[in-house]
Parts: C-alpha cells; structure tokens; sequence
C-alpha cells in the first residue's frame, strides 16, 4: 500500500547535542510526525533496523559513528525503498557538503533551525519518497504482470501450435516458415487431406499479431479440419468459415486468408485469396509465374448473403508450385521506413533457380534490406507431387461393422435451386461410409463419385465442353462459363441412385448418376487413350481406372459404376 | 549585532515552539553546556594538549562545531560566533595558534556565563508566570 504525501511520517532524528534533539523533536512532532530520536550514528542505524521511520533527519559530526557512515548503512538497508535523510549541519566548508552527498545524503538543513524551511524539507522529501514508492509499486505490478502474461501466451500457444500446426503440413511437398512478431506467430497454417486425396491448405492472418490474433484461429481450424475431412469443397468451407467469424469475431477483427485445394489427381489447383498480399502460381516450366491476387474480401467481414465464394482454377502439374506468404513480408520496413513491398519479393522469385530454397532466399532478401518486421510473418511453398508418393493417411474406424446395412438401395434427385448452391457429395460419402466394406475404398469412391457428379453439372447440365480445358486460357475461360451458367441456369437435374447388394461374404454398390443435359457420346471418350499430357479428360479415366465398373447409357445421360468388396477378414 | 548575549527574538520562536517542554529545553541547555565548557577547559589545562598536535586539534574542533550548532539553535548569537572561530582554529581552517585558542576558550567561557544568566532568569520568569 503506498502511503500518501500527507501522511503522518515517523522521523529519525539522530543528534548527539540532547538541546538540538529536542528542539528539532519538538519542531518535527509540531508538524503532525512520530520522532524517533538517537544520540549517535550506531543508535540511530539499530532504530532504523526496528522502527523502519521513513525520514532521517541526521547531525554529520557524532561520537561513536558519525553521519556519514550511519547514512551509507541506513541507505543499505533501505534497498530499493527511497528513505531521504536530510543532514543537519552548520557545516559550511563545500568539500563537507559533498561528503554528505556521498554517503547518500538527499539534502541540508542548516544550524540554527528555521522552522519553515525545515517543514518545506520534510515536505519536498516525502513526496520524493512517495513517488519512489508508487515506483516501486508499479514496478512491481508490472513484472507481476509481466510474468502472467508470459505464462498465459505459452499455454495459448501450446494449445495454439496443437491446431494451427497439426493436419499434414508436414508432407513432403509442402515448405514453410513462421516467424513470430512477439511469443508467438499469430497467422495461422493449416493443411489436411479430403477424402479423394486432394490436398486443402489455408493461410490465414488475423487482424493484430500474437495471442490477440490467434483467438480466432480455433473456430476457423475447426470448421477448415472438419469440412475437409468430410470431403467439403472450397466453397462450402469458405462459405462457413466466414459465417463463422463473421458471428464471433468482433468488427474490427477478421481474417485475411488464402485457401488452396491441390487435386494432383487431376493436376488442378484451385485458389480463394481473400485479403492476403498476391500469392504466386510458379511455373516448373520456365513461364513467368502467375499471380494470384486477392480478389475477395477477408473472412469474417461480409454477411453471408454477400460473401464470394468464386474460386479461381488453375492447372497444376509436375515442376509447379504454389508460393503464399503474410503480409508481415511484404510490410516489413527497411532503415528509412520503405515497404519490402511486392516487387522486391517478386524479383526474388524470378531470380529463384533452386526451388528448394525459395524461402531462404525471401529471408536472405528481408535480411539484406535490414527488414524490421511490424506483424508476424509467413511463408509457405507447396509443390506439385505424384499422388502416389504422398497419399493422406489411411483412416482407422473403431467400430466392429457388425451393424453395417448391406442390402438396400436409395435414390436422390437435386433440382436447379440446389445444384446453385449445395454439395450434395460429403453428405452422399457419409451414408456410403455406413457401409463397412466400402471404407477400404473411401478414397476411391469419394473421387468417382464427385467425378461423376461433376460431369454431370458441368457436360450434362451446364453443356460445358472439356475440350475447352485443353490449355491455361481455356482453363480459365472453361470455370468462368461454368460460374455464369450455373448462375443462370433454370431448369436441371442430377439423379443418383445408391444400390447396396450382398455377394458371398462381401458386397457390391452400384452407383448410377443421370443428368438433364444433352449426353454425350461417352464410347469416343472413352475410347481415347488416357491423356496424361492433356487436361481435359483425365477425369473419365480415373473413374475407369478406379471403379470395378463402369459404363454409360447410349444417350450418354447416365453413367453406371460398381464397386465391389470382399468379406473382411 | 545585538549587544544582547541572547537574541530575544529567537527566545520567543522557543518559547512557542517548545510550549510546555520550554523550561526543561533551558535547563538541559544549560547543564550540558556547563558541561562542553568545562570539557574544553579541561583539555587546554591538559599537559598533552598542544597546538601543534592533529589529534588535539581535532578534539577541540569537533567540540566546537557540536557548541556552536547547539548555541545557534539557542540565539546565542556572538557565543556561537565564538565557537566558529574556535572551529576554525581546531579543523585546521586556519593556522592554529595556541595563544589565540587560549583567548578563544577563555572568551567562550565568559560569554557563556552570561548567556547561562540570561536563561536562568527565563526559568525564574516561567516558574513565576505558573
């Protein structure tokens, strides 16, 4: 508790002439204080040790220990605390003033006492001491403070790094670097395989750094594992992770974020980049490298109703990669306060030869301009792979398959409002799941089944042409019609019929999709050999390739495909 | 200078200051006063005392700046002059001379005499003022 300037003080007098003592006692007490008194320095320094006064009022020149000496040992004990002793002296000579001074003395009062002038010493000393004091106390507070913040940022971030480090981005295609502004780095990075293989990466940057930028990085992790593991696309995703923050979040905050999903199946790369500094689609052939602006507004910030989901699709094949980054790099400031900026970080990516070290190079680069960082910053390269050479991890069920339906069928027909705006696959793959035997394949089942299903919106519905895909402008012009003819479609369908039968110890399903569109001469395409080299196409073959059936209808309307399994073990 | 041994005005500053404890700061004035004065003499009267030894010196010295504050404190004014020079002579300020610190000594016992009268008169007028 620190005592207020007009408190009541005890005051050590340390005088050897008994007449000076008790007249300056007398003064002292006259002025609202508790006068302690000594007769000399070795008196006076035991009553400091017991009665801890908080002003000494002390004669130099005593017998046994003089003044000087009883202030070096009073000011000892008093350590951190200010107890301001006021020498008494008729001494006129300088080099004894600067004695006093020396042994820790704070001012002087001179002989004979003038009571007025001794009162506004008393004064100007204690408010000295009391001000040394809220010191000390704020001092206190603050490494008190201090300390508890420490403790609470390391919980956070333990607790933090579980969720915003976890899912696979410890594959080997994937490279980045965090590099904290404070405790911790507050942007978030998160990777996990969907169903079909395909891999979603986000990076995110919350409004602020650290802790206070990491509160909402829980509910977006969450919504980013889970919809993703439940085999949503981006769009889904997107769409709920805004509402999510848009709900939770107050209005200053929200979160910058790109998202990614790299389907090396099919070599596609599609991108939502809301906020985040211009990432960048590197290409392993020499091309110059295609940005990937933020065309969107954070997350966190639009009302549903508002929100964009529009993607961007990209190809993406062996040699590519994708480089994203926070805008703590770009915004890192040099000597004089200019940017790093987006063109600096350009002409290290076109003077990059060896991919590997692209993000050291960016790190050389931020060293050499003497960058000071103002923000936590992030970087993360993922590269083109062989999806055989990286494959989500297999998943394990707990459950014995004991209560697994095994003969039954059901039908489903999504109508033009719903094929606008609904997934219908994650929630297909689930019912499917139900069925034991066919978790082996999940995979497998999970890509046919939205292969087939978007054939159906885009060649059937849509009246899309794959042809259109053949190069990268044709790419982009292929999803822009997508876009605006799903946006003014008005009448279409998808049907798809599930058939569970048991064989022997196993089963079969048999999945038929059936659109409203034209159909399509399914024998040509077929007929073609697999294009590796071409990117449209590889999405009948796959379904070839992995299902242990398939077929289409004369009018190319339906496509049938089986999948089998034998009784587990 | 007053011709006064006492300064009367710093009298009347001790008088309110002091109140009840006045008298008793008179009579402790006093006797340890005669006391510091007869000490002072006594050293002079002492056969190693010399104005050439340090140690002496500084004994002398000391003893005077100790009277001299307490003299101050009191309006004392010319006794506590007295004292500052003998002060000076002890702490080496100037060149001690042993004829000038005998005369000194001798000065300050008289003028403390008179200084000790007038304060015994105060006494004599609170007695009968209660």
């Amino acid at each position: 508790m620190i005592s207020s300037a007009s408190d009541r003080l005890t005051v050590l007098i340390a005088d050897d002439n008994v007449s000076d003592r008790m007249l300056l006692s007398a003064i002292v007490s006259r002025q609202g204080h508790d006068v302690l008194t000594a007769s000399d320095g070795a008196e006076a320094v035991g009553l400091f040790e017991r009665r801890r006064p908080q002003l000494v009022l002390m004669d130099a020149m005593m017998p046994v220990m003089d003044g000087f000496e009883a202030a070096r040992q009073i000011k000892t004990l008093a350590g951190d605390a200010l107890v301001p002793i006021i020498f008494l002296t008729s001494l006129t000579e300088g080099e004894d003033l600067a004695r006093c001074l020396d042994a820790g003395g704070d001012d002087f009062i001179a002989k004979p006492y003038n009571q007025v002038v001794l009162a506004a010493k008393i004064n100007a000393m204690n408010r000295l001491r009391v001000l040394q004091e809220t010191v000390l106390h704020q001092r206190d507070l603050i490494t008190r403070h201090h300390k508890y913040l420490l403790n609470e940022q390391r919980v956070a971030k333990a607790v933090f790094d579980q969720i915003a480090h976890s899912g696979c981005l410890r594959s080997r295609n994937i490279r980045y670097l965090q590099s904290p502004y404070a405790l911790f780095n507050g942007d978030l990075l998160l990777a996990a395989w969907s169903p079909s293989g395909n891999m979603h990466l986000l990076l995110g940057d919350f409004t602020g750094h650290g802790l206070p930028a990491a509160v909402g990085a829980m509910p977006l992790a969450e919504v980013f594992y889970g919809m993703t593991a439940k085999g949503y696309g981006l769009p889904e995703t997107l769409r709920e992770m805004n509402a999510k923050l848009k709900r939770i979040l107050p209005v200053d905050m929200f979160c910058c974020a790109a998202l990614l999903c790299l389907n090396f199946k099919q070599q596609l790369v599609e991108v939502w980049n809301g906020g985040l500094p211009d990432g960048y689609l590197l290409h392993g052939d020499g091309r110059p490298h295609t940005p990937l602006i933020s065309s969107n507004v954070p997350l966190g910030v639009l009302s549903a109703g508002s929100f964009d989901d529009n993607t961007q699709v990209y190809p993406f094949g062996p040699g590519d990669r994708v480089f994203l980054l926070s805008d703590g790099v770009v915004d890192s400031t040099g000597q004089d306060g200019e940017l790093f900026g987006a063109r600096r970080l350009q002409n290290v990516l076109v003077s990059n030869r060896n991919p590997a070290l692209l993000i050291e190079e960016v790190q050389w680069a931020l060293a050499r301009f003497r960058g000071q960082a103002r923000d936590d910053v992030s970087m993360v390269e993922v590269a083109f792979a062989e999806p055989d050479l990286l494959g989500p991890p297999s998943v394990i069920y707990t459950d014995s398959g004991d209560s697994s339906p095994l003969d039954w069928s059901a039908s489903f027909e999504y109508r033009t409002e719903t094929l606008k705006r609904f997934n219908p696959l994650p929630y297909l793959l689930q019912l499917l799941q139900e069925v034991h035997g066919l978790r082996m394949q999940s995979s497998e089942l999970y890509i046919v089944l939205s292969e087939l299903y978007s054939n159906a919106l885009e060649h059937g519905v849509l009246g899309l042409d794959s042809a259109l895909k053949r190069d990268a402008e044709g790419f982009g012009l292929y999803y822009q019609q997508r876009a605006e003819r799903l946006d003014r479609l008005e009448d279409g369908f998808i049907r798809i019929d599930f058939q569970i039968v048991p064989d022997g110890e196993g089963g079969r399903l048999t999945v038929r999709v059936q659109d409203s569109g034209a159909g399509f001469d399914s024998d040509r395409v077929l007929a073609l050999p697999p294009a590796v080299t071409q990117l449209s196409g590889r999405g009948l073959a796959l379904v070839r390739q992995l299902s242990d059936r398939c077929q289409w209808t004369d009018d190319g309307r339906t496509a049938s495909v089986e999948f089998a399994w034998e009784g587990l073990a | 200078m007053s011709n006064n041994p006492v300064d009367f005005n710093v009298l009347s500053t001790l008088r309110d200051v002091m109140e009840a404890e006045y008298p008793a700061l008179l009579k402790v004035f006093i006797s340890d006063s005669t006391l510091r004065v007869n000490d002072m003499t006594l050293l002079l009267r002492d056969p190693a005392f010399a104005a050439t030894s340090t140690a002496s010196l500084q004994r002398l010295g000391l003893m005077a700046h100790s009277f001299k504050g307490s003299t101050g404190n009191m309006g004392a004014t010319h006794l506590s002059e007295l004292c500052l020079q003998l002060e000076e002579q002890g702490r080496g300020v100037v060149t001690a001379d042993d004829a000038r610190i005998r005369s000194l000594v001798s000065q300050i016992r008289d003028e403390f005499f008179l200084v000790r009268e007038v304060f015994e008169r105060e006494l004599e007028l609170c007695h009968a003022s209660h």
